[in-house]
């Protein structure tokens, strides 16, 4: 099995896109939240989210994913109709906001674009075959770990993968703050990401450095409850992939929570690192991106990966912002606070965690021939 | 190597022990020989089933009770299927000497092929809903075996099986689909022993679904008289060669690779397009795993030689020209088992490879859907 490498990624988020405008926009602490733009202010509780300012509906999804996978393939090199692409696609709820637009009157709906098969060939020439899962908040990372099994398995050449939004109504809130004390809740973000996977040999034959070496996909599902995260099918997702990677976890220079901000994931998640990672003062700087870009929900694990590839490239890590006093699950965890922090990173682990008890956790490696291009 | 349709060269996936509940035999041995001398399991249809069953013979387990094999405890509220997987399950495990612990656990999986699960169970209790005062009477511990995974779940929830559970449903290809997917899972890692295989139970529900459906493939083959329903579960204990050799156990084959395809009438049909379609994966199959088409020695198929028009006769044609291998045909000493034809075809693979004095190394296992999918697998005699 040789070494799978990412070299080209993309993203779209309310603070910024491309992988260097968005880490740029996560170091300076930028934020995404807004007043509604796509739904009714008034029908809601919750009247503010991260969304993407000026698309046009019906069919966002698919144009956020298209950005994004544009960016990756261009930023790899690769051209959409290259022999042998497979292009995984993770959402929590693909198109369902056209179908509900749809239903209400307001466009037409042609079902066969729910499955992001036909915004790949139309939108992108892209003529090969489009998966798309559907594992809720932990979609993407999903993605990438099927992804990389049909590479090990030598069914494709290159592959794709990305991610995208959800959207609920929570209590109301002026931040969401991963980690951080009352007021505690989730608030929804428009987000996509794609990156391109490929062997490390197959993109050494064409000349490009890597951005970061998939290392490994923990993926699990706690079979437990529909809602609520469980600490020790967490913990057991964070194990299996630091196994699967040959890594232990003082080996993590940098953790990329999945931090949703709410009462039940924040502590759980918490709890487990401090079981995984030790239990007294734990020595990885974790980080949580949704303070800014808020809940991405499918895309959260993906999107998060391009924030620690860049991370290992420029050695600093984005500080969780919005967040001073912590919840006492936390108070033993180095929470990245503040100001970006500048810091060697080597091996980076990104968790994401969904609805269905379905975990999954990705650890990625700095190429060892020093950063990319 | 490292060919497309190769398992991952690292990590090699051995069969070190079978379990079949058959209705020429129980357990690996006894099937084994039964197979070998042809056994007859087809029988007059046994059961009271009023109307008749449109079928004059029948491959059914007479002999199997699931409280001789698994005990009184706990075996009340489960159906046939989920029995015979169980037993089928129970002897795999003891067949490879493979112990279960606390530490292993979680590393140990079950990946069963079943089509509609029991159809028999989803039909009764539907009724039942019907046959009360009110829907809701209907006794909830008949409910867990409605679902597909019923089988899947009781066979972890009685040998202690924490790891990689899947239920493949992929019609006649459920059962080689199952093997085919816990090979890769072996392979990269996400287990280090699974319990693979298929069932199917003989129900009338299901013999007349089939019937009624006007499924050619379940009750008739080319020549009508041929083929009859038969059940039983077949399951491969699974393992990564290297932990099979350090606990030294013998190896009874060794599985290759594995391959799929798909040529129904949305991919353009035909029996021709999806012979062809077989062909191909068969020489892919061969060329990643580095073996040449005359040092195959057996093909074990999902229907008999006298279909001379099937997919898999004209893909051996295209493949084998007149250099064929034997051919196996099961189905005609049980019957079309359907969902476990697949796990039975391999089952009978190994007895063929494994029988005393075998000088053929390599054999194949193909099926074919009526529906187009087409699947193959390769196995390397054990040493």
């Amino acid at each position: 099995m040789g070494d799978l490498v990412i070299t080209g990624a993309g993203v779209v988020t309310s603070i910024g896109q491309g992988r260097v405008e968005f880490f740029e926009a996560l170091c300076r602490g930028a934020s995404g939240l807004g007043p509604l733009a796509y739904f009714e202010p008034r029908l809601f509780k919750q009247r503010s989210a991260y969304e993407i300012a000026g698309q046009v509906e019906p069919m966002r999804s698919s144009r956020l994913l298209g950005r994004a996978v544009r960016q990756a393939l261009q930023d790899a090199g690769v051209e959409a109709g290259a022999e042998g692409m497979v292009v995984v696609v993770g959402t929590g709820l693909r198109e369902l906001r056209s179908v509900e637009l749809w239903h209400a009157g307001g466009a037409a709906l042609r079902p066969e674009r729910l499955h992001f098969a036909d915004a790949m060939r139309e939108d992108l020439g892209f003529a090969g075959l489009t998966l798309t899962l559907s594992n809720a908040c932990a979609a993407s990372s999903f993605a990438l770990g099927v992804a990389e099994d049909l590479l090990e398995l030598g069914e494709a050449v290159t592959e794709s993968m990305f991610g995208m939004l959800d959207r609920v109504n929570p209590v109301g809130l002026s931040a969401l703050r991963p980690f951080g004390a009352a007021p505690k809740g989730v608030l929804m973000g428009d987000g996509a990401a794609a990156v391109v996977l490929e062997r490390r040999d197959a993109a050494r034959a064409r000349g490009r450095s890597p951005l970061g070496v998939v290392k490994g996909v923990g993926m699990n599902c706690d079979a437990y409850n529909a809602t609520a995260p469980r600490q020790d099918g967490i913990e057991a997702s964070m194990r299996e992939a630091q196994r699967r990677a040959r890594i232990a976890p003082p080996d993590v220079d940098l953790l990329v929570a999945h931090g949703t901000g709410t009462e039940q994931n924040d502590r759980t998640e918490a709890l487990a690192i401090r079981e995984v990672f030790g239990r007294r003062r734990v020595p990885v700087p974790v980080t949580g991106l949704k303070s800014m870009v808020g809940h991405t929900s499918g895309a959260s694990g993906l999107v998060g990966v391009v924030a620690a590839l860049e991370a290992m490239r420029r050695s600093l890590i984005p500080a969780t912002a919005y967040v001073s006093a912590l919840i006492d699950e936390a108070r033993d965890l180095d929470l990245v606070t503040g100001e970006a922090r500048a810091a060697e990173v080597r091996v980076a682990q990104v968790n994401a965690f969904g609805f269905g008890g379905l975990n999954a956790v990705v650890i990625l490696e700095r190429p060892p021939d020093g950063p990319g291009a | 190597m490292g060919g497309p349709s190769a398992l991952s060269p690292p990590r090699r996936v051995a069969v070190t022990g079978c379990g079949v509940v058959s209705p020429i035999g129980i357990g690996r041995e006894e099937f084994a020989r039964a197979f070998l001398e042809g056994k007859a399991g087809l029988r007059p249809v046994a059961g009271d089933y009023s109307p008749p069953l449109p079928c004059a013979r029948a491959g059914q387990v007479v002999d199997f009770d699931a409280t001789r094999w698994l005990g009184k405890k706990g075996t009340r509220f489960l159906d046939r299927s989920t029995t015979l997987a169980v037993t089928a399950a129970g002897l795999a495990l003891k067949d490879g000497g493979l112990a279960v612990e606390e530490a292993n656990s979680p590393r140990v999986g079950v990946v069963l092929g079943t089509a509609m699960g029991s159809l028999k169970s989803i039909s009764d209790f539907g009724r039942e809903t019907l046959l009360y005062e009110r829907p809701f009477l209907v006794n909830p511990m008949l409910f867990p075996n409605t679902v597909l995974n019923s089988a899947a779940g009781q066979v972890a929830i009685w040998l202690k099986l924490r790891g990689v559970n899947t239920t493949v449903s992929n019609g006649q290809l459920s059962g080689l689909t199952a093997v085919s997917y816990a090979g890769r899972a072996i392979a990269l890692e996400y287990a280090d022993a699974i319990l693979a295989g298929g069932v199917e139970e003989l129900s009338a529900q299901l013999v007349w679904g089939a019937h009624h459906a006007g499924n050619r493939e379940f009750l008739e083959s080319a020549r009508e008289e041929d083929v009859y329903p038969g059940e039983g579960a077949s399951i491969l204990l699974l393992e990564e060669l290297q932990a099979a050799r350090d606990r030294a156990r013998p190896v009874i084959a060794e599985l290759l690779g594995c391959e799929s395809g798909f040529y129904g009438r949305t991919r353009g049909g035909g029996v021709t397009a999806q012979a062809q379609g077989l062909a191909a994966w068969l020489n892919r199959l061969m060329r990643a795993c580095d073996v040449a088409p005359e040092e195959v020695g057996a093909l074990s198929a999902s229907c008999g030689p006298e279909a001379a028009d099937s997919v898999e006769s004209l893909a051996m044609d295209i493949v084998f020209g007149d250099r064929r291998p034997a051919r196996l045909d099961v189905k005609s000493l049980i019957g079309e088992c359907y969902s476990a034809a697949g796990a039975f075809q391999c089952t009978a693979l190994l007895a063929y490879l494994g029988r005393p004095g075998c000088a053929q190394r390599y054999g194949l296992v193909t099926s074919a859907g009526k529906d187009g999918a087409v699947a193959c697998a390769l196995f390397k005699r054990g040493d």
